[in-house]
């Protein structure tokens, strides 16, 4: 079921009620229920996979918890069940008919008559989702970060819980759980939170990201030869803009519909394009997704021991020991071309990744040279920069292959190519004035909410005006014509 | 803030929402007439028994109409066109479009007309395609707009009749054609609201939101209402951009290099395909405007007629006509302004009824009877 639909609308509120109407006990089963009733709406013979996930976690949990840790190998050949699993279906899914196509191009590169077959495969919705998660959740209980849980349900409803289930944010075990255990009661406050978080979100999907969409497809289906390097950046920013819009929107709708329910989850944007570095580009986007890599890929890959689990901060958490600069350079490049990798099976998806990494990698060498000159560390030239660096690098997530990417960023490095206007004049208009929505938001929210909040007299009617704005324009735009883009992840 | 005071603000937001809705916007209404502005309405032509000989839309019963009427056994012209096509300034009574005086004029000659607005070449491209499936014309006519160079792209609502019935070009295709053939895909109702890993079949989901939509359209009309006001918003926000920018019908328009040789490689494929089908051409610059300067960069627009008019010289099936300055000035109109301002707007692209029979009269004397 996708949030931008009045199914959806009418679903929850029917959920929310009877959720809070039914005793503690039946309550969760009819969350959990109600979280497989909320999948199938998409497509129910996909509900296996997801439980068969679910199920083996929930087992090799328990029986780690029960293999003391001096049976090292039988804990490893556990572990190694619930990795294969996982790993198993995402790979199937998600990146078979690459390699397929990928093998068959070599073979036929090397003129060898070999060729695998091509399977018509369904990438079921958020399987790269509630994977990540069930694997965070053995490799808590593996490291001894949590015990594994014995209600299945509890767990069951870690997994399936609806309104993360399909684009995250990607929820660690340890916070769910513990929130399941408490039994929150009703509180209208959890209403009033949840239903803000809610509008606001759907109104970030319907009003801009919905509408922006059209323009976006618009302008990359142009043939990318006959852009300048003007024209790609902006196309930069459009997506940029797009993305963030689309999936900032489903996490605050997530949050807000987990909300109402009584729960919390780990807030996963925070103005990403307000920051000033990459490093930190990645503690304001899908902080969810850079610190499960933090803590499940890249710490690992330095050597370094993870010690706890958290689903807070980013990539750049301090690290209890310090592992050479030859491995952290490993790791890091290794890491990112992973994120890329699980973002989709192309390769522009792993060129976005090391673009990430070579950043990251600057970023790092170049620390030394910006204490030297303080100029160089002053946000007038790092938030431009970060904005520009960090914008740019949604074109190979976007473009239609690796050959368009390319030839794309060949058109910002060739000066000759740089200039020149080959897009609509609105086109440009809209991503300047989508950057000064972003940048007015930010300031609101970090200027005048707080004033506001003292002066009751003033912010009411503003809130008033606000929310009517807001309802207004989600009533007149909310259509499901768009899915989520990282539905598709 | 407290819970109470909070949902009571969100409650009283939603029924001011509702109060703005109900009142505030427009009921139904025809966007495109609101684009051309109060004195310009749009005609379609018909034929001396009435029947549709002209569509825009490409709306199911007209479409059959017209092929009924070119299966009458006479020869058959196409005309592609954009609004000029189908709008008349100043309309009064009886007065009708140059397609239908152009059909009243041949005896032996069926004028089918297909124009859109602001029509790109890709469009007439995949349009003519479309109709040589079903009809043999031996003669169309085309006319190039500097306008409809700076557009790209397809739209769903002027190609319905592709969409429906799955269109796609056909035969040996190279990039270009496989873009249009994966764009005009992209429309196609099966795969128009799912992600690239979605399979075909619809699903609950899909059937359910259909289902709660019908239904609250029949039953609220404020729901039915809402494509309106999203046209009104639309509509609110070109307003004020040309306000913002001081942008009005006089403002002069830049060529977009990329879309206009995206446009002029889909001229060259009609012309190819029409000479493939022996099909005659009448290529022209349609009238514009000359009481007052152009609203194009002149060097730009003087390169743009050169290059359409070395284009047709490179097959020897084509006409090549320039008739921008055949309509006088005063067969021109006003149209509403479109930046906050009293005073209307020149309009650089709709004539008057007498500017259609200029038209039509210049096409009589090139085209074969």
């Amino acid at each position: 079921m996708i949030f931008n639909s009045v199914t959806f609308l009418i679903f929850f509120t029917l959920v929310s009620l009877l959720y809070w109407t039914l005793p503690s006990r039946p309550r969760y089963w009819f969350l959990f229920l109600a979280s497989l009733v909320f999948y199938a709406f998409w497509r129910w013979e996909y509900l296996g996979i997801l439980l068969l996930s679910a199920v083996t976690d929930y087992y090799v949990a328990r029986g780690l918890d029960e293999t003391p840790i001096e049976e090292s190998k039988k804990r490893k050949r556990l572990l190694a069940i619930s990795l294969s699993v996982n790993l198993g279906l995402l790979f199937y899914f998600k990146y078979l008919l690459f390699f397929t196509e990928n093998f068959n191009a070599l073979f036929e590169w090397l003129n060898a008559t070999t060729r695998f077959p091509y399977w018509e495969i369904v990438l079921p919705f958020g399987i790269s989702f509630y994977t990540f998660e069930t694997i965070s959740y053995t490799m808590d209980v593996y490291r001894g970060h949590m015990k594994a849980e014995k209600r299945f349900i509890t767990y069951g409803l870690f997994v399936a819980f609806f309104p993360k289930l399909v684009a995250g944010p990607i929820q660690r075990a340890s916070e769910l759980v513990e929130q399941l255990k408490e039994r929150p009661a009703f509180h209208w406050q959890f209403v009033a939170d949840g239903i803000q978080r809610m509008i606001y979100g759907l109104f970030l999907k319907v009003v801009f990201a919905d509408n922006l969409a059209p323009i976006v497809d618009e302008a990359y289906a142009m043939d990318p030869a006959a852009l300048s390097g003007i024209d790609v950046i902006t196309l930069g920013f459009l997506f940029g803009f797009q993305i963030y819009f689309d999936f900032a929107a489903y996490s605050h709708i997530a949050l807000g519909a987990a909300k109402v329910l009584g729960i919390s989850i780990p807030e996963n944007f925070n103005f990403p394009y307000i920051a000033t570095s990459m490093k930190e580009f990645w503690k304001r986007w899908h902080i969810s997704l850079s610190s499960w890599i933090r803590d499940y890929l890249y710490l690992p890959l330095t050597g370094t021991k993870v010690l706890v689990s958290t689903g807070k901060g980013g990539i750049g958490q301090s690290l209890d020991n310090e592992p050479t600069a030859k491995r952290k350079n490993f790791a890091l490049f290794a890491t990112w071309a992973i994120m890329g990798f699980w973002h989709g099976a192309n390769w522009t998806f792993i060129l976005w990744g090391l673009y990430h990494a070579v950043f990251i990698f600057l970023e790092r060498k170049l620390a030394p040279v910006r204490k030297r000159i303080p100029f160089l560390g002053s946000t007038w030239v790092t938030w431009p920069l970060t904005l520009g660096i960090a914008m740019v690098s949604w074109i190979p997530f976007r473009a239609q292959s690796l050959t368009d990417a390319l030839v794309m960023y060949a058109k910002i490095l060739d000066p000759r190519q740089l200039v020149g206007l080959n897009l609509r004049e609105n086109t440009y208009l809209i991503a300047a004035l989508m950057l000064i929505v972003f940048v007015f938001t930010w300031a609101v929210d970090e200027y005048i909410r707080p004033w506001l909040q003292t002066k009751p007299r003033i912010s009411v009617p503003i809130t008033i005006l606000q929310y009517t704005v807001a309802i207004l324009l989600i009533f007149i735009f909310l259509r499901p014509i768009n899915q989520f883009i990282y539905f598709q992840f | 803030m407290k819970a109470k005071l909070s949902l009571g603000i969100m409650v009283l937001s939603a029924v001011l929402a509702g109060l703005i809705l109900r009142f505030g916007f427009s009921g139904e209404r025809n966007f495109e007439d609101a684009a051309l502005g109060t004195m310009t309405v749009s005609y379609e032509a018909r034929s001396i028994d009435g029947r549709d000989i002209h569509t825009t839309k490409q709306r199911e019963k007209e479409i059959a109409e017209m092929l009924s009427v070119a299966s009458d056994g006479r020869r058959s012209t196409l005309i592609l066109g954009n609004s000029q096509t189908h709008s008349i300034n100043q309309k009064k009574e009886g007065e009708v479009v140059y397609p239908e005086i152009l059909d009243r004029a041949f005896s032996e000659r069926t004028v089918l007309t297909n124009s859109l607005p602001n029509a790109n070449l890709q469009e007439f491209y995949l349009i003519l395609n479309w109709w040589l499936e079903t009809v043999i014309f031996d003669q169309i006519v085309v006319p190039v707009f500097m306008d409809d160079l700076r557009e790209d792209g397809l739209r769903e609502d002027f190609l319905t009749a592709l969409i429906q019935e799955n269109f796609a070009l056909s035969g040996e295709l190279d990039d270009f054609d496989q873009s249009l053939n994966e764009q005009l895909r992209s429309l196609q109702p099966q795969t128009h609201a799912e992600s690239s890993e979605s399979s075909d079949s619809e699903t609950p989901q899909d059937f359910v939101e259909k289902e709660i939509n019908s239904w609250l359209a029949a039953h609220s009309k404020t729901w039915a209402n809402r494509p309106n006001a999203r046209g009104d918003l639309f509509m609110k926000l070109y307003s004020w951009r040309n306000i913002l920018f001081n942008i009005s019908a006089t403002t002069k328009r830049k060529m977009i290099p990329a879309r206009m040789s995206k446009n002029l490689l889909a001229l060259d494929r009609i012309l190819e395909r029409t000479s493939e089908d022996s099909i005659d051409v009448l290529l022209y610059i349609p009238p514009i405007r000359r009481d007052v300067e152009v609203p194009y960069d002149l060097a730009e627009y003087a390169q743009f007629k050169s290059e359409v008019e070395s284009m047709a010289a490179a097959y020897s099936h084509v006409q090549f006509k320039n008739w921008e300055g055949i309509v006088p000035g005063e067969l021109w109109g006003l149209k509403a302004s479109t930046n906050g301002k009293k005073e209307p707007e020149l309009d650089f692209m709709h004539f008057q009824f007498k500017g259609h029979q200029i038209l039509a009269d210049s096409i009589l004397t090139a085209l074969k009877p």
